[in-house]
């Protein structure tokens, strides 16, 4: 597929779900109605606030999980040349996880100072990821065993989560959403003072685009082309980490977009370029988005966790995906 | 120093033993009697030894106090053994079928098979506790067919625990939609539960724990006899005359049925049976004949060792188990991985 048309239609089907989802819901509102309610707000019409204050916020921190993520695992699987790998699949999400949850118990942190526990724990999570995948291969560099490191890493860090939560589960009694992975309809809040650092992250990985390309050719041949391997290789580490860390601030560890968005990326129009990039960061969008109406329409009107929904099918997805990968180097 | 003891009895029969995994038996079963010893004797009540002993002793009568005490603790202590034995051998077996030093129950999705059919039975139909193990058996089964069909054609050794791990993070997903409907604190007891808990064991729970165990320990040590070819690879053992194919499907089975109860009693203990096996492996050797029991009491004596420390080392708080093996199991694997490839 030429890149202009793939472009063409993620954002159209981007367009479309963010219609559907600010008309979905525990009730269905007719798009006349969210029409009025963008464009002629009436703050005394119930409806129009439901649309507002429930539908747009949501979508907003759907919208900016999904293209973070994204973002993230893309730049990730480029320059570990590893299509395996992802926020989730690298422990990231845990160690934030652990990080936030022990500085909220230890510490009482609130708020905005929780970044700083969770970036801390992302890059403790990736150097142990390292550590145990070269460990478990013996000093060989065989990528499965990076996985199988982040496996062991998630554990690790889920077990010193739960063991937190389990000295005192009252206290993070607000927290289950966000520590299984949701969207709440205050997320918007966090989001107020993060999405500078996903507009940045993202905003570098278009500038950075050329040199990481030149990457995943190989150390050897980026080396001949004029870029610095080793340097690239730690500035877009530390690009990646803190994009998926905003993300698992706001909305908790949501896994498999940035495992999934850059293998549809790749299926469809390649992964080298900056359309490319664009195609994935909208791509992890429309995923976020459409589990996030899954998640409020499944079981209507009950709530499904976008983080549980998106795991589920996540896991089907990497299941597919090991099997494919497997198959290939088999053959 | 010689290397082989040989009872004969008459001049027919003839017994070599191996010094060195008797040896290692017997020094790990002391050190097992002496654990369980003072998981009876410590607490948030401390006991005295001798009261230990007499309450032990069948001759002896304990005072009333003693046995009140005596009733919660002996079936914790019970089930904590009997679970790190099976859970050991089930990862051995594991490791023997897929040829990987890295095969555990939790890590191949089976023991989150069994949770997710324990789940879905006790919280959609529910079903009574004695069911449970059933229902968890069947749905480790389940999960270990699955898991060895989609690998069965790939070559590679890493790729069956890919494939579990794939397979495991999807049915936590499952189990995760229903769990979250309860609040914060039936959260809180899914996620001590989700790790391995040995906080609300009965003496229930401990009588049905013994007696899968009391069948299929026995088998699993018998097998282990049969299990040699295996390590040769597919195709050297079929040409030693086993049947490979047979046999490592009947061990998977087994592998199984033995975290089935567990699972329903006590929940997934993670690299439990990871840890055993290594340590097994470098104190015996590949022999599996010799390193089953090893593996068992290993197990036996990691578990046990995790569940005293845990309710008792950080009192009033108490840390479940399994978060001690995961936590404790993880590092010391990296740090044993990292000392031997050092000393390369």
């Amino acid at each position: 597929m030429k890149a202009g048309l793939g472009l063409v239609l993620v954002a159209m089907a981007f367009f479309l779900l963010c219609c559907l989802h600010l008309s979905a819901g525990a009730r269905f509102s007719a798009p006349s109605l969210v029409f009025d309610a963008l464009f002629d707000h009436d703050p005394r019409n119930y409806q129009h606030v439901v649309v507002i204050k429930q539908r747009l916020t949501r979508l907003v921190v759907a919208g900016y999980a999904g293209a973070v993520l994204a973002v993230s695992g893309l730049l990730l699987q480029k320059i570990l040349r590893n299509d395996l790998v992802s926020p989730s699949t690298l422990g990231i999400n845990s160690g934030a996880v652990a990080f936030v949850v022990f500085g909220i118990y230890l510490f009482g942190l609130t708020g905005a100072a929780l970044f700083w526990p969770a970036l801390l724990g992302g890059f403790a999570a990736v150097a142990v990821a390292f550590l145990a995948a070269g460990l478990v291969s013996k000093g060989g560099r065989d990528p499965l065993s990076l996985i199988l490191g982040g496996a062991m890493t998630a554990t690790l860090f889920s077990s010193a989560t739960t063991f937190a939560i389990s000295l005192d589960p009252d206290l993070f009694g607000n927290l289950m959403g966000w520590l299984v992975g949701d969207i709440g309809n205050f997320d918007y809040q966090p989001l107020a003072w993060l999405w500078p650092i996903g507009l940045a992250g993202i905003g570098f990985a278009f500038f950075l685009c050329r040199q990481i390309d030149l990457l995943t050719l190989g150390t050897e041949q980026a080396a001949t082309l004029g870029a610095d391997p080793r340097l690239v290789r730690a500035g877009t580490l530390a690009l990646a980490i803190p994009l998926a860390i905003s993300a698992v601030c706001v909305v908790g560890p949501i896994g498999f977009v940035g495992l999934v968005a850059p293998h549809i990326t790749r299926l469809l129009i390649g992964e080298t370029g900056r359309p490319a990039l664009a195609f994935c960061t909208l791509c992890g969008a429309v995923i976020v988005i459409a589990a996030d109406i899954a998640a409020r329409t499944l079981l209507a009107p009950q709530l499904l966790q976008v983080g549980t929904v998106m795991a589920l099918c996540g896991g089907i997805a990497f299941l597919v995906i090991v099997v494919a990968t497997l198959r290939r180097r088999a053959a | 120093m010689r290397r082989h003891f040989t009872i004969r009895l008459g001049s027919a029969v003839h017994f070599p033993i191996d010094l060195r995994p008797a040896l290692v038996l017997a020094v790990l079963s002391i050190l097992l009697c002496i654990g369980m010893l003072y998981a009876l004797q410590l607490g948030s009540t401390a006991l005295s030894m001798n009261d230990v002993i007499r309450w032990l002793l069948p001759w002896q009568d304990a005072d009333a106090e003693t046995s009140a005490i005596m009733l919660l603790r002996w079936p914790r202590v019970t089930v904590a053994i009997l679970a790190g034995a099976m859970i050991a051998t089930s990862g051995y077996l594991l490791q023997v079928v897929s040829r990987n030093g890295l095969a555990d129950p939790g890590l191949l999705g089976i023991s989150q098979g069994g949770m997710a059919a324990v789940v879905i039975g006790a919280a959609l139909f529910g079903l009574s506790p004695a069911w449970l193990a059933f229902a968890s058996l069947a749905g480790g089964f389940a999960t270990a067919l699955f898991v060895m069909a989609l690998a069965w054609r790939l070559s590679s050794a890493t790729g069956l625990i890919l494939v579990g791990l794939a397979v495991g993070i999807a049915l936590s997903a499952a189990i995760e939609i229903i769990m979250v409907r309860g609040g914060i604190l039936q959260f809180a007891r899914w996620l001590a539960w989700s790790h391995g808990s040995l906080t609300s064991v009965s003496v229930g729970n401990a009588g049905m724990v013994a007696l899968w165990a009391a069948v299929l320990l026995p088998l699993s040590l018998i097998a282990s006899g049969q299990m040699m070819p295996l390590l040769l690879g597919h195709e050297q053992a079929a040409g030693i005359g086993a049947s490979p194919r047979r046999l490592s499907l009947l061990l998977t089975m087994m592998a199984a049925a033995l975290v089935a109860p567990i699972v329903a009693a006590v929940g997934p203990i993670s690299f439990l049976g990871l840890i055993a096996g290594h340590i097994a492996r470098t104190l015996v050797g590949e022999r599996p004949g010799a390193v089953m029991p090893v593996a068992m009491l290993c197990g036996a004596l990691i578990l046990l060792i995790a569940d005293t420390v845990g309710r008792t080392l950080f009192l009033p708080v108490i840390v479940p188990a399994g978060i001690l093996v995961s936590i404790a199991g993880v590092l010391a694997f990296l740090i044993a991985a990292r000392l031997s490839r050092s000393s390369r």
